[in-house]
């Protein structure tokens, strides 16, 4: 017959078996590892003395749904991150100071039937959330750039286009296009204009507030999302982005050259309740921005007939 | 004797709310199986004490209540649910429940508010 | 509905009708309990089918929404069977403040938190039903992890496990509606014939005590 108790002690998981009164009743050598706790100093100890975050409205919810309705429950770390706050013991620990986990929790019944207590398990799933965190990034930033890539801000000013609906908020949008870019390319060459577009991107992300969102949008071609924002403060914020890059002077190598923008600005409305026909607006402003000239800032009407405003020289 | 009207959609919840109430006490009982019928009958028939039942489809227990607390203000009516929440408790009073039986109705709890009902009313037994 | 007869009298399906109305009454009070929060349970609806009858039944009931997302699980006991919660999309994302998460603090987007709170929030409300079925046929039900099923994967899923059955089924729905957070969602109750024999037993036990 082989011993179960061998399997609670060596097992690679978490196991906390707790009473009614959320006493600890059994804590397994996998705890005792990571929590620095021994079993003989937390036994008959109420959980909560040690570790009071239990507390909180979201995990009462959890032992309460196993006492009282005797089901299995679940704890994502998605949006949990953890039950129990325990180091984390992998090198990732530098970027994340706690094991991340994926914990359940299921009923523990006498010979009646009736539940005496719960047990809880501990996944360790630190590593697979750090290389999600990796992909997610991967699938949200443009390679070349690190800004925000376009299916990302696609999806952003989608949810922001909402929430201004709902919440009656203003919500506006800068369209920015590089002038003259193919001349950068071809005077100094494709590696300039790479370093050229992260050069950009990063003065860009540096001018705009930390809520703003910055991606790129295209070949040369950058938006800003900018929530909660009516376009008389976008046409400042876009005036500030077109000056930052006017005054900058680039360098790669031993060359140094100018650089200037055009910008098109853009307020949602009951008109523009879409994403295309928000960014179509911002477009024909930007447009309108390239042909009066270029390396200038037009706000796109209100009206909605595509009228657009001058109003650089207001912002200058 | 006391008439009472007995409002549930099921005709085996108004079964055991019946088998509930004392045989030997004279009372006239009447039923009625959803909340339209339940207003009709009790305009007619001007009950003492009303049982009514909270969940039943289309027109709901609440809303017979605020129906009838308004056109009689001083209607006697006994709720019967298994929704114990505070809030629907709550509701129920506020709209002028006599008082509340969590189902399934047990006959000393169901004799003890009739009790106090028709005491309130001065109705004597037969 | 009318297979019915055959297996349950008018009487016994009126019976049942009220203890379910009262099981689901005090399930809402133990979820709204344990939730902290007001919950609704609608009065449920009961019917006796063939299997083959479900799918039909629960698309009629979520065909406007093209867009939702499904959580299916299983529980065995003496109460056997399979239970469907169904969100419109979008639902679950008021549900974010209730689990103290929000959108823009995760990496993660609202779509995939969405998803993690209708696990989470399912388990709980399949937990307040069941139990209280369970309690009723005196059984202790053990439960399968929920699956989270997305809008195309829906109805495949559904049409796998209901699909071709000759056997009888015994069908509970019911919407729930979180008050505060004005969401809700359609919960189903899939269970086989083997139950039905546990069920006349709590039927006959009902009836006992009025006469």
């Amino acid at each position: 017959m082989l011993d179960n108790a061998q399997i609670f002690a060596t097992i690679d998981l978490g196991l906390i078996a707790l009473d009614r009164q959320l006493v600890v009743r059994g804590w397994n050598r996998w705890m005792e590892i990571h929590s620095g706790i021994s079993a003989k100093d937390i036994l008959g100890q109420p959980i909560l003395e040690r570790y009071q975050n239990l507390g909180e409205s979201k995990y009462r919810r959890l032992f309460k749904s196993v006492l009282t309705f005797g089901s299995y429950a679940y704890f994502s770390q998605k949006l949990h991150q953890y039950l129990i706050p325990l180091k984390n013991p992998h090198s990732s620990n530098v970027h994340l100071p706690l094991m991340q986990q994926s914990c359940s929790a299921a009923p523990l019944r006498d010979g009646d039937g009736e539940i005496t207590g719960l047990f809880i398990t501990i996944h360790d799933v630190t590593e697979y959330a750090v290389y999600e965190k990796k992909l997610l990034e991967m699938a949200r930033i443009d390679a070349l750039t690190k800004a925000y890539n376009r299916s990302f801000l696609d999806k952003r000013l989608t949810e922001e286009l909402e929430r201004a609906r709902r919440f009656a908020n203003p919500l506006s949008i800068i369209l920015i296009d590089i002038d003259f870019f193919k001349n950068v390319n071809d005077t100094h060459g494709h590696l300039c204009g790479d370093h050229t577009l992260r050069s950009i991107a990063s003065i860009l992300q540096r001018t705009v507030r930390t809520v703003d969102l910055v991606g790129r949008y295209g070949g040369e071609e950058f938006c800003c999302i900018l929530p909660e924002t009516p376009s008389a403060n976008a046409c400042i914020l876009a005036e500030r982005l077109r000056h930052e890059i006017e005054t900058e002077v680039f360098t790669f190598g031993d060359r140094q050259f100018h650089i200037t923008i055009s910008l098109g600005v853009a307020e949602y409305d009951e008109e523009t309740t879409t994403l295309e026909a928000l960014i179509g607006r911002a477009d024909s402003a930007l447009y309108q921005a390239k042909s009066a000239g270029r390396n200038r800032v037009i706000c796109a009407g209100r009206d909605g007939s595509n009228h657009a405003t001058i109003v650089a020289e207001n912002c200058r | 004797m006391a008439k009472i009207l007995i409002v549930d959609d099921s005709i085996v919840a108004r079964m055991s709310v019946k088998a509930c109430i004392p045989k030997d006490q004279g009372h006239e009982l009447a039923e009625a199986g959803d909340g339209a019928k339940g207003l009709a009958l009790f305009r007619s028939l001007k009950p003492d004490v009303t049982f009514l039942d909270l969940t039943m489809p289309d027109k709901n227990g609440l809303e017979v209540l605020e129906e009838l607390r308004l056109d009689f203000p001083t209607a006697v009516i006994v709720i019967l649910s298994a929704d114990i929440q505070k809030q629907t408790q709550e509701k129920a009073r506020l709209l002028g429940a006599f008082s509340i039986i969590k189902k399934p109705p047990v006959k000393e709890v169901v004799q003890a508010e009739l009790a106090k009902a028709l005491a309130l009313l001065g109705v004597s037994y037969g | 509905m009318g297979d019915c007869e055959e297996l349950l009298t008018p009487l016994q399906k009126d019976v049942l009708q009220e203890i379910m109305n009262i099981s689901f009454g005090q399930a809402a009070a133990d979820l709204s309990e344990v939730v902290n929060l007001y919950v609704t349970l609608t009065v449920p609806y009961i019917d006796l089918l063939r299997f083959d009858g479900i799918l039909p039944l629960i698309t009629k009931d979520i065909a406007g929404a093209n867009d939702m997302g499904m959580v299916k699980q299983f529980f065995s006991g003496k109460f056997t069977g399979s239970s469907v919660l169904i969100f419109p999309h979008g639902e679950g994302k008021k549900l974010l403040r209730l689990f103290d998460a929000t959108a823009g603090a995760s990496d993660y987007d609202v779509d995939v938190l969405e998803k993690e709170i209708l696990i989470e929030i399912s388990n709980i409300i399949m937990g307040a039903c069941i139990s209280k079925i369970a309690e009723l046929v005196k059984d202790v039900v053990s439960y399968s992890p929920p699956r989270y099923y997305a809008q195309d994967q829906i109805h495949n899923a559904l049409s796998e496990a209901f699909a071709d059955k000759e056997s009888f089924a015994i069908f509970f729905k019911t919407v729930f509606h979180f008050k505060e957070f004005d969401a809700s969602g359609f919960l189903f109750l899939i269970s086989d014939e083997s139950t039905l024999e546990w069920l006349k037993t709590a039927i006959e036990d009902y009836l006992r005590q009025y006469t």
